[in-house]
């Protein structure tokens, strides 16, 4: 009914047919960045950063903790944040202005200090039980902190030695679980943390899973980073490789599926995730219209993904170094990419029927329902496919859409006056 | 101290150098930058979405030890390029084993990768060694003419 209304009141070829509805899985999907650097070292005040990523509808903001440099000399009363060996001026500045402004912070708790692993760098484990200390005393520090992760991509060695489940579960996880959910009532805690393959002197992400459960691995979550395994032809929709080792955005059934057999039926977070560009990552980088499009596409990929409600984004602004990460929403200099107004205002082609469209699209800043209208770049000229319309209240909009295949469409967010990056329907 | 022998004994002078620079090593064959260029070449086929070339294998080996840290850990590259180094082998009669065991092993003797022959030579490193021996046949020649009119 409401199609042929709509389609008999058309006078252009721009008709909006559908409504806005609400997307059916994980309606409390958090997305977020994590760019510690550009947290602590970026460009203007760190006020002004935090504004920033308030500006773009930033849900939570993954920074890690790192036990090393908050603790560099043995603290006498470990379990005590006030103990004089600790150092949390950088962190209280990070933490407490991303709750200031109502950011979620995901605490990842890192890198053993030399005395807690006899004297080695920070990826080895500490030798005995001093990282649930640590942990009891960071939750102390920031008790409104209710999202917390352990370590970081524990299955390669670059990150944890020896690269082993139990020396993550025994030393790692388990005792940090118990701390931080025995200081922070409803804190949830985060396990894992894969990186998506083993790489040289690594653990597969599934044997890893299967050997935390094994192991009795105490979680609320699992998280894990699952980058491309072939950037250049793989979307975060496909294409799956059901036999593969790896855990890519791809296989994300896989990864829950996986996750669900060993683990118990845990909420899954994905911790790191993005797409380099080209310029500058000659190898590894897409073109920034498509890293755009699959931030977009992503986005609407953990919306539907049963399970998983969390995505966060890896690097607000790319590093300098070139042998470093290109993934970020802005370049080195601080150019935005397009793929800075793809998360800010996600939308993505979800079906095709002839002309019509079905496009699915977010307004992420604020809550509530948010006035929005999609414009269509055809034969060179602009102009509006949808008078305004409104989101539900999570900002979400689901509509279709007349649209010649090729065409270019793009969100406008009436309140924020500013539009999404182009997606080619 | 009075040192040489005027204009044509010191060009004489610079392409003995050229000459021995050449023949200890300098060229005319540089073969580890040409191990890295078609190593890249690899790498480059593999970013435009999979490996369609065929190419000499000391290339693909070279190919996976270059391989930058975020290309080995987060992405299949080196088992793409393991891969199509197998294939490539199998066409050539060549045991898979065999093909996997070089894509494991690291390059330590840049002197076995690749071919030497002229053939392969760039255009620059050819037309660099016919100037040096030039140069050195225009500073042997007064040497000689010297040597001539002693002797004489």
């Amino acid at each position: 009914m409401t199609v042929r209304i709509a389609l008999s009141a058309a006078l252009s070829a721009a008709v909006v047919l559908g409504g806005a509805s609400s997307a059916s899985a994980s309606p409390a999907a958090l997305y977020g960045i994590q760019d510690d650097a550009w947290l602590e070292h970026g460009p203007g005040t760190l006020e002004s950063r935090l504004d920033e990523l308030a500006r773009m509808g930033v849900d939570v903001v993954r920074y890690t903790v790192r036990w090393d440099r908050v603790a560099p000399k043995r603290p006498v009363t470990p379990r005590d944040p006030r103990d004089a060996a600790y150092d949390w001026w950088t962190t209280d500045a990070v933490l407490r202005g991303l709750h200031r402004h109502g950011i979620d912070p995901v605490v990842t708790l890192y890198g053993a200090p030399r005395w807690a692993n006899g004297g080695r760098p920070p990826n080895w484990a500490p030798t005995a039980g001093q990282f649930g200390d640590f942990a009891h005393a960071a939750a102390s520090r920031y008790p409104w902190a209710r999202l917390w992760t352990i370590w970081n991509e524990p299955n390669r060695s670059q990150w944890l030695r020896p690269t082993s489940p139990r020396t993550y579960v025994e030393k790692l996880l388990n005792p940090a679980y118990a701390q931080i959910r025995s200081v922070i009532e409803g804190a949830r805690v985060g396990g894992g943390m894969t990186a998506p393959r083993a790489g040289s002197g690594g653990i597969s992400p599934i044997a890893w899973i299967t050997s935390m459960g094994d192991l009795g691995a105490r979680l609320d979550a699992y998280a894990h980073h699952p980058y491309p395994s072939r950037p250049q032809t793989e979307t975060p929709w496909g294409p799956a490789c059901d036999r593969c080792s790896s855990l890519t955005m791809a296989d994300l059934e896989r990864l829950v599926d996986v996750v669900h057999r060993s683990l118990g039926r845990k909420r899954v977070w994905l911790t790191e995730f993005g797409y380099q560009t080209n310029p500058p990552d000659h190898y590894l980088g897409v073109s920034v219209q498509t890293q755009a499009a699959h931030v977009a596409s992503a986005v609407r990929r953990v919306q539907v993904a049963p399970y998983v409600d969390m995505l966060i984004f890896f690097l607000f602004r790319d590093d300098a170094a070139d042998e470093g990460w290109q993934s970020g929403f802005t370049t080195v200099d601080g150019e935005r990419k397009p793929a800075y107004a793809a998360f800010r205002f996600p939308l993505s082609r979800t079906s095709r029927r002839g002309d019509l469209v079905e496009v699915w699209g977010q307004i992420r800043p604020r809550d509530g329902p948010q006035p929005y209208r999609i414009e269509i770049l055809r034969n060179g000229r602009r102009s509006w496919l949808t008078a305004v319309r409104r989101t539900d209240p999570r900002g979400v909009l689901a509509v279709t859409v007349r649209a010649p295949a090729g065409s270019v469409v793009r969100l406008w967010s009436v309140r924020d006056r500013a539009y999404g990056s182009e997606l080619r329907v | 101290m009075h040192r040489g022998g005027g204009r044509s004994g010191s060009i004489g002078s610079l392409a003995v150098a050229l000459l021995i620079a050449v023949l200890t090593g300098c060229g005319p064959y540089p073969q580890p930058t040409a191990e890295k260029d078609c190593a890249r070449e690899v790498l480059s086929d593999w970013s435009d979405g999979g490996i369609d070339g065929v190419y000499d294998d000391r290339c693909y080996v070279a190919a996976i030890d270059a391989l930058p840290e975020d290309l080995r850990a987060y992405t299949s590259a080196g088992d793409d390029i393991a891969r199509a180094l197998r294939s490539r082998r199998a066409l050539t009669d060549v045991s898979a084993s065999d093909a996997r065991h070089l894509a494991e092993a690291p390059v330590t003797d840049a002197g076995q990768a690749g071919k030497a022959g002229l053939e392969n030579l760039p255009l620059p490193v050819v037309l660099l060694g016919g100037f040096v021996i030039a140069l050195a046949a225009a500073g042997l020649v007064p040497f000689a003419l010297r040597r001539l009119r002693r002797s004489s």
